[in-house]
């Protein structure tokens, strides 16, 4: 009964909160809106991300997805060809030729006919969000912390044929958000995304406060920093200008997630 | 929307936060965010982990100082082999269109004596280092710190033999071809896929054997094309320095062509032929590759897959410059390639060794063999056309024991021919023969048959053979340096079924041993070749059974040899003439 009346009492606390704050973005956000500078050129800022260093723990750069156990001696990789979904995601992703070339041009132990150092999956992969176990029911997911591959918990099974689209789908579901900030220039901010989402005209994104040093958000309760409308997209790279920004939400770091819109909102006018 | 436009008819975003707030439902205490807490990135681990593209490569070749003088006075330099090494590692410059590098500089003793293309801060950092290892030239590749301390990791490695015409070898387009591929052969990246060789549909590749082919000068065996390609991209970690590659595609070989070519216009006209090799890119790169960033190229099979072949093609291109250096044929090498000069290097025998040798028994116990010496001669061709050729005769003079009047003996003696096939080892010894062998074995002894209990030899009997086959297999290990070659080497004889048929004993025997060539400094040089004198100090086992085949049926009583089995152990000494 209480635990009920907790929950009833949260909820209202939070469209309470969610009011009183729309307020705080509004007062913000008219101001942000008027002096909009104008949006840096995409391609440029892009090229200059790629250069930037974030913390590991920041944004997934390297996906190792397995059929196997973690632990197996010779793990199997889920992709066969990782291009596919390369191009319509800011992620790399580690497929068996690929990681089998990689391990000869190390010469890895692993590899075939080498006899050279014995290096473990994370270091052989440089891999920062690994999951495996793909062919059962709950497969794992681990993260990189910045040392070591460390387990997070079990996420949702994947199901369905290995085109792009699905399993790029599924990954963000697994993570638990639809893009990474990678740099901010004023009012606008470069995000990584899904093509396929990034394209759709006119939608909004809402940064996740505190989610800067977080690879994967599993639980569903988070709270917003700022919120974002995009300005200009390619491929799975965005530039988004902020609408709204909570007073207490800092410096909007790079590596905070963004939940972004899947729809777009219907037109006041319409 | 199409990527890259510009937004239009934006929103109300009042509207749209309330429906997207409400969609998400955003609680406002940061604190109580339940998601998954993960340590400080600012106080543990890395902070900057980001994956550097490779596009372009320098390489920088470093000649120590202390073979910066070591050449023939009068002939090539290091300066020229630096030129043309410059050039062989340069993008696309190598055998089959190898090299990554965009920019190449070549050093000796720290002053820049040759480069080709500019180097750029952003690039990957190969360095080449020759250096000198005892009486061989050393020649590393190493990579920019690929492990924790940033030291330098050398991925390949390989020792060719320091003579005075070292430069003047590598001076030559096809020996450094060789040496600058087997040395990248062992990096991670083999050459560089120059887009201008893919047909416009990006389904075929085509890789020449010599950027620019010096027409009928072949002077080695061509070295195959790759069967398949690896076409990749390449990223690398700043932080661990390691490698990693995104496997676009394969090239699969289809054929090579020889394709015969005229440069040049009136007097300066010269024909010869270019070899290509044409591969099928596999779709999987048409449907990755866009066009864009440079990719780079390996071995489908790896780095360091045919490290053998190619260390016994560098062996067998230097003999043959080698050969040809000492018998004063080296310029005719180099202009009109091998096959004008194999009929002379075959005339002068080319290289190889000529030696007598005498050694005493040294096992004690026998009064027959204590005592017994042997005499040898041996001949080794080391490179030209009869270049793996043994040829041995060993004689053991009579020794004789007298016991109570009755008078054993043995004499022997074999001729051996061989052929061996030599195969190149990177540590401590410098390669591995295997030799098989044909022999012909004389025996002549008069051994007891009947010994009383006190050993008096009451009765003797003749055993005899001539002209014996036998068949052998002799493996050996040689580390050759400037002062010495030592090898060891065991050999075994087995009787094959048909050479009983052929002779009427079966030979078998084991032996091992060791030989030390010690170089004595003296040379002479006659007709242009020179020649050296070795002194040898050998030591060999043997363990040796030569049974008779046809010994009839003895009638009772009667008493026959029917097998010798000798044992014995020779040291000694030998000269021998190196040419």
């Amino acid at each position: 009964m209480r635990s009920r009346f907790r929950k009833i009492f949260d909820v209202k606390i939070m469209l309470a909160a969610l009011v009183f704050t729309s307020g705080t973005f509004l007062h913000g956000a008219v101001a942000l809106a008027r002096t909009a500078e104008p949006a840096p050129d995409i391609d440029a800022w892009i090229a200059e991300a790629r250069e930037m260093s974030l913390p590991i723990q920041a944004i997934p750069q390297r996906i190792l997805l397995l059929e196997s156990k973690i632990e197996d001696p010779v793990p199997v990789n889920f992709l066969a060809d990782a291009t596919g979904l390369e191009k319509i995601s800011p992620f790399i992703f580690i497929d068996a030729a690929s990681s089998t070339l990689t391990a000869k041009l190390n010469h890895d132990s692993s590899a075939k006919g080498m006899k050279g150092r014995k290096v473990n999956l994370s270091e052989s992969t440089s891999a920062n969000v690994v999951i495996a176990q793909l062919s059962g029911n709950s497969p794992l997911l681990y993260v990189n912390n910045g040392e070591k591959l460390r387990k997070l918990g079990n996420v949702k099974p994947y199901k369905g044929e290995k085109s792009p689209d699905s399993v790029l789908n599924w990954l963000y579901q697994v993570l638990g958000y639809d893009g990474v900030l990678l740099a901010r220039k004023g009012s606008y901010v470069l995000v990584s995304g899904s093509a396929a989402v990034l394209r759709k005209d006119g939608i909004q994104a809402l940064a996740i406060r505190g989610s800067e040093s977080q690879l994967a958000l599993l639980d569903k309760k988070r709270s917003g920093s700022s919120l974002l409308e995009i300005e200009v997209a390619k491929g799975p790279y965005a530039v988004f200008r902020i609408l709204a920004l909570a007073k207490d939400s800092g410096e909007l770091p790079a590596g905070v997630k963004l939940t972004i819109q899947r729809e777009r909102g219907k037109k006041e006018s319409e | 929307m199409r990527n890259g436009d510009q937004l239009q008819g934006r929103n109300s975003w009042v509207t749209k936060f309330f429906v997207f707030a409400a969609l998400f439902l955003v609680p406002v205490d940061a604190a109580r965010s339940a998601a998954v807490k993960e340590e400080d990135p600012a106080k543990t681990g890395p902070q900057a982990r980001r994956f550097q593209d490779i596009t372009s490569v320098a390489i920088e070749i470093n000649v120590a100082p202390e073979l910066s003088a070591y050449h023939r006075k009068g002939k090539v330099g290091w300066n020229k082999a630096c030129e043309r090494l410059t050039e062989v590692f340069s993008a696309g410059g190598g055998l089959w269109d190898s090299s990554p590098a965009g920019s190449v500089t070549c050093m000796i003793s720290g002053k820049v004596s040759a480069s080709t293309g500019k180097s750029a801060p952003g690039d990957f950092k190969i360095t080449i280092d020759i250096r000198r290892s005892d009486d061989t030239v050393e020649l590393g590749m190493a990579l920019p710190g690929l492990d924790s301390k940033k030291s330098p990791l050398t991925v390949s490695t390989f020792r060719i033999p320091l003579t005075e015409w070292t430069p003047q070898f590598l001076a030559d387009q096809e020996f450094a071809s060789l040496v600058a591929y087997r040395l990248l052969d062992g990096g991670p990246l083999l050459g560089r896929l120059d887009r201008s060789r893919l047909s416009s549909k990006n389904n075929e590749l085509r890789v020449s054997e010599y950027k620019s082919q010096e027409f009928k000068t072949r002077k080695f065996d061509s070295i195959d094309p790759l069967p398949t390609l690896s076409l990749y991209r390449l990223e690398r970690d700043q932080s661990s320095g390691r490698m990693f590659a995104t496997h676009l595609g394969n090239a699969k070989l289809i054929k090579t062509e020889k394709v015969k070519v005229k440069t040049g216009k009136g007097a300066s006209a010269r024909t010869g032929f270019v070899v290509t090799a044409r591969y099928s890119v596999d779709k999987k790169f048409m449907a990755n590759s866009d066009g864009s960033g440079l990719l780079w190229i390996h071995s489908g099979e790896g780095p360091g897959s045919r490290d053998a072949k190619l260390a016994a093609a560098v062996n067998e291109a230097h003999d043959r410059l080698t050969s040809a250096a000492r018998s004063g044929l080296l310029d005719n090498l180099f202009s009109k390639g091998y096959e004008s000069i194999s009929d002379l290097l075959f005339q002068t025998a080319a290289s190889g060794y000529l030696g007598l040798r005498y050694g005493r028994q040294l096992l004690t116990g026998n009064k027959l063999l204590e005592g017994a010496t042997m005499y040898g001669l041996l001949v080794e061709v080391r490179s030209g056309p009869l270049n793996g050729l043994k040829f041995y005769y060993d004689s053991f003079p009579k020794v004789s024991y007298e016991n109570a009047g009755n008078t054993t003996t043995l004499q022997w003696s074999r001729l051996v021919l061989g052929k061996s096939f030599s195969f190149a080892f990177p540590f401590v010894i410098n390669r591995i023969e295997a030799t098989p062998k044909l022999g012909r074995y004389f025996l002549s002894t008069t051994q007891p048959v009947e010994v009383d209990s006190d050993g008096t030899v009451l009765s003797t009997q003749k055993f005899e053979i001539r002209n014996q086959p036998s068949f052998s297999v002799e493996i050996s290990a040689e580390r050759a340096a400037r002062l010495y070659t030592a090898r060891i080497w065991y050999a075994l004889d087995r009787g094959i079924p048909f050479l009983p048929l052929i002779g009427t004993s079966a030979v078998s025997a084991e032996r091992a041993g060791a030989d030390l060539f010690l170089n004595s400094g003296l040379k002479s040089e006659v007709f242009g070749s020179e020649y050296s004198l070795n002194i040898l100090a050998f030591g060999l086992y043997e363990n040796l059974t030569i049974e008779d085949l046809k010994l009839e049926d003895l009638q009772p009583g009667e008493v026959a040899v029917s097998a010798i089995q000798l044992r014995s152990a020779y040291a000694g000494l030998g000269l021998v003439i190196n040419w």
